[in-house]
């Protein structure tokens, strides 16, 4: 009786073995077997440029790199000068909200951002600055649905490479900007519209 | 005097009327035919090739695009990535209607040239409106215009995709990572699933493809972005010579608002699986009961 029932058992967990052994070894295998790419974000540049409002001779608008005073390499002397050359700085546009300069900039230091808590960052850490006031972007962003970016979506096989919030707004004016589409189709039936507003009497337009 | 019968000579006449007309009826086959080798016409189904005839099969369309097009290109066949099933969503509240995606797949999947093809169409519509009977498709004015929002459409990859029920030769079918794709030798062009599909996201290739050899994208698939033959229906493939080696696909990449969310539904880290689960989404015509694997969403 006993012998018969060992001789059961055998039967039985002999083929569950068989059959289970390569399904683990197969997912104990999966992970290990690439090297993951970890996402990179493109660095967004240390300092801009400053509209002059020059023109060269081609009527190309001559710019300053702000790095040209403010040298990023030194704690920012010029920031803390008296004289500061208002009109100089005309140029830069402001539309963001009610900000001003130093909502951003540390005014001690123009190479480096200041946090709302006034910590200083360096200008690459652009994401956290702007995610103080922008939290439900920065959180989307973090989640990979804000920002979009090119390379790979698979990590096994290649890096994701993301952009940062200066890549596509400005930081000065970060609404997006109204822009010319590209070329529509040069469909069989429809010509190119036409600027007028769609009426609700107007034929359907099929393509 | 020759004896020709009035019978004969109308005989004459209209045997030489019917070959006549016969030879002008067929000229728009034979001219047909011509782009067609005996190769191409003897082979089999893309799913019944063997490696090694696919391997030939690919080679025969590199020799055909150098001979033809004058372009030197590669022609790969990339399976589906087990544990992939793929998945795409996009933001309408930040998509500007720039048509940038359209244009990168104009050019990532060789088009048509003159018609500026594309398998995304970006429809303007009033907002508040879901009403694609007075959308407008060739709008070119700046955008986004006053009053409107945009919604770019391609094919869905429906799970229970019409036009793939009708197909009569089963020249398109579902693949194991969930893109419909279309065997294009084996397509006798009856457009049965350009009319069958809801969001007309099939094109039908009435002429031959135009375009110059330097503009030819060299990097290509045998389901996906090779030069189309005249005479078949072509329609998205979520850049699969792309996104089978990992890549995102080109109107992601091209996208200049981030609206486009592309990844794999079974990987539940990926940003397609956080859209799909904290955002409001929807897919279009649901109540059609296609199962689409594109998805809209609001922020």
């Amino acid at each position: 009786m006993r012998r018969r029932g060992v001789r059961f058992s055998l039967l039985v967990i002999l083929p569950i073995i068989g059959i289970a052994g390569p399904v683990f070894a197969q997912v104990a295998a999966a992970p290990v077997d690439r090297k993951l790419h970890p996402t990179e974000v493109r660095n967004p540049p240390s300092l801009g440029t400053l509209d002059t409002g020059l023109r060269d001779p081609s009527g190309a608008s001559i710019g300053v790199a702000c790095a040209t005073c403010h040298d990023p390499s030194h704690p920012d002397a010029l920031a803390r000068s008296r004289d500061v050359p208002e009109d100089f700085h005309a140029g830069i546009e402001l539309h963001h909200g009610t900000l001003g300069c130093a909502s951003c900039h540390a005014p001690d230091d123009r190479t480096r951002l200041r946090l709302a808590d006034g910590e200083t960052i360096p200008m690459r850490d652009v994401l956290q600055l702007c995610g103080q006031c922008h939290g439900p972007k920065y959180r989307d962003y973090k989640r990979g649905s804000h920002g979009g970016g090119r390379g790979y979506w698979d990590s096994t096989r290649g890096p994701w490479i993301r952009n940062n919030c200066v890549s596509c707004h400005r930081a000065h004016a970060p609404a997006y900007p109204v822009v010319m589409p590209a070329a529509p189709p040069n469909d069989r039936f429809l010509p190119i519209a036409s600027d007028e507003p769609i009426s609700e009497g107007k034929t359907g337009q099929h393509d | 005097m020759t004896d020709v019968t009035r019978r004969a000579a109308i005989t004459g006449i209209g045997a030489t009327l019917g070959a006549a007309a016969f030879a002008k009826a067929m000229e728009p086959i034979q001219k047909f035919t011509a782009d067609l080798s005996l190769d191409q016409f003897l082979q089999q189904h893309y799913r019944e090739l063997t490696p090694d005839e696919i391997e030939k099969v690919l080679r025969r369309i590199e020799e055909e695009t150098l001979r033809d097009r004058g372009a030197r290109v590669s022609v790969a066949d990339d399976r589906p990535i087990p544990g992939v099933q793929f998945g795409y969503a996009l933001n309408l509240s930040v998509c500007n209607g720039c048509r940038k995606c359209a244009e990168a797949c104009h050019q990532e999947n060789n088009h048509d040239r003159p018609s500026n093809q594309s398998y995304i169409r970006v429809f303007e519509m009033a907002q508040g409106s879901l009403d694609f009977e007075h959308a407008n498709t060739t709008y070119d004015h700046a955008v986004p215009a006053p009053g409107k929002y945009y919604m770019p459409v391609q094919c869905l990859q429906c799970d229970d995709a019409p036009c793939v029920a009708v197909c009569p030769v089963e020249a398109t079918w579902k693949e194991e990572d969930g893109i419909v794709v279309i065997d294009y030798d084996w397509c006798i062009g009856c457009r049965y699933c350009e009319a069958a599909c809801p969001y007309h996201a099939r094109r039908f290739n009435w002429t031959k493809p135009e375009i110059e050899a330097s503009e030819i994208n060299p990097d290509q698939g045998y389901l996906s972005n090779r030069v189309r033959p005249q005479g078949v229906v072509e329609k998205c493939h979520f850049c699969l010579h792309r996104t089978r080696r990992g890549k995102l696909p080109a109107c992601a990449e091209a996208c200049p608002t981030g609206a486009r969310v592309f990844g794999n539904l079974l990987d539940p880290e990926s940003p397609i699986r956080w859209v799909l689960d904290n955002k409001r989404v929807f897919v279009l015509k649901e109540e059609l009961g296609t199962r689409p694997r594109f998805f809209y969403f609001f922020d």
